[in-house]
């Protein structure tokens, strides 16, 4: 028995490790609606506050625009403009925050089938965001860093992000192909990695959401389907997209 | 339960250069284990890497977010490796004027049960849901080690049962597995933790 128990062991954390994957891939596979959930709470898809159609606001000079030059100070993102993006938490998705005269715009995705666009006003270094199917963020801005979390499909997703400057930061693109209309969002990080997802429908209670074509930054289009769509950089810094 | 009779003669440090007969003994009881755990950690790694990260895995109520839950279960995973070190150390003699209680035994191999079961569903987590990733250093240690933990494990599990094992091979590899699984939680919790803050 003895010499036996270490045995055990291994095949104990081995049949946990199987049990626990094979309830993985049953929470990721995709609900019956479609909605890509597989937190279990996609009962909370009514659809709550702002549209996260951010085309609200496209006053680029009003607003106490004080910014704080080349390089977002903290409190020359606290006041006004910038753009923060990087990994969460888990590092499995990305997130990206663009600020344009306290106007607040962020996505997350990671690249597959969960995304969310929330979007919200800055009141004093601190972000209450908003969007469709009960996503909502809370982010604080302080030392250059925009630390936070977003809740998505009823799960929390935290992170803290590091700014970032053109050509990296948010890009989007809302486009019909087919006969379709699709919300696609881009986030280049820092260091060049592009993660991307797209929404097919993105106004309906479930739209069904996958990873997006690869975005060409130079020439800003990528092709979805055969059908060439351009995106536009979501950035702070010079207020495209808000 | 029979009292603990204290673990397999261990005399003090390890004679020199064994001759060349007990190295190939040695070898021989080392290689098939050493051989499956570089299996282990090379398919983890594998599997982590090639296999598409759904960003989804099975999440825990009462949690604010898979990162907080595997950093709680992390840190419940490393205060049991650390009762192994201390129970280990008892066994061995190497905390003076203790004598090993008979309980030691099985304090330790529980302690080393819970902390191992601990650290399974966080991995699967991580290969699941995130994969095998390289996009900062902390992130890459953590991968690496991540997969190399469940590779030592299973070579110390495997050897623990064979007879004819010198005395300085269990704790050179429980020091290892100890060793990485601390760098893990260092580049993973202890970084949530102090990021985030402490909280469910």
């Amino acid at each position: 028995m003895k010499r036996r128990s270490p045995i055990i062991t291994l095949l104990v954390g081995a049949a946990l490790a199987i049990g626990l994957w094979i309830a993985s891939m049953v929470a990721a596979s995709p609900a019956p609606a479609g909605s890509g959930s597989g937190y279990g709470a996609s009962g909370s898809l009514a659809t709550t506050s702002a549209p996260a159609s951010q085309a609200a606001t496209p006053s680029q000079a009003a607003g106490p625009s004080v910014t704080a030059g080349p390089s977002p100070t903290a409190s020359g993102v606290l006041l006004g403009r910038g753009n923060f993006a990087g990994m969460d938490a888990d590092g499995g998705a990305a997130v990206a925050i663009a600020i344009h005269n306290n106007n607040v715009v962020a996505y997350f995705c990671d690249g597959h089938r969960v995304d969310a666009w929330v979007s919200g006003v800055a009141t004093g270094g601190k972000l209450e965001l908003t969007g469709m199917r009960g996503a909502r963020a809370e982010v604080s801005l302080a030392s250059g860093q925009a630390t936070g979390w977003v809740m998505v499909n009823g799960t929390r997703h935290m992170f803290s992000l590091g700014t970032v400057h053109s050509p990296s930061g948010l890009f989007r693109s809302v486009a019909v192909v087919h006969g379709k209309m699709i919300k696609a969002g881009w986030i280049v990080l820092g260091n060049g990695k592009k993660i991307g997802s797209l929404e097919v429908d993105p106004n309906s209670a479930a739209p069904v959401t996958g990873t997006a074509p690869p975005l060409n930054v130079t020439t800003l289009t990528a092709v979805d389907d055969g059908v060439t769509i351009t995106a536009m950089p979501v950035d702070g810094e010079t207020g495209s997209g808000f | 339960m029979a009292a603990y009779s204290g673990p397999p003669a261990y005399s003090p440090p390890p004679a020199p250069p064994p001759p060349a007969r007990a190295l190939d003994s040695l070898a021989r009881v080392l290689v098939v284990p050493s051989l499956i755990g570089c299996l282990v950690a090379l398919t983890l790694g594998l599997y982590g890497r090639l296999h598409h990260a759904t960003g989804i895995a099975v999440n825990i109520a009462g949690f604010s977010s898979p990162g907080s839950v595997k950093s709680w279960l992390a840190t419940g995973a490393a205060l049991f490796a650390i009762v192994q070190l201390g129970s280990a150390a008892v066994m061995y003699g190497k905390v003076p004027r203790l004598t090993a209680p008979s309980w030691i035994g099985g304090l330790h191999r529980w302690s080393g049960r819970i902390a191992f079961l601990l650290t399974v569903p966080v991995a699967v987590h991580c290969l699941y849901a995130l994969g095998f990733a390289n996009y900062s250093t902390r992130v890459l240690i953590h991968s690496v080690l991540g997969c190399l933990f469940f590779g030592a494990f299973t070579v110390k599990m495997l050897i623990l049962p064979k007879r004819g094992v010198p005395g300085w091979i269990l704790p050179v590899i429980g020091a290892i597995v100890f060793a990485v699984l601390i760098v893990i939680w260092f580049t993973s919790a202890f970084w949530f933790f102090s990021t985030f803050g402490v909280h469910r």
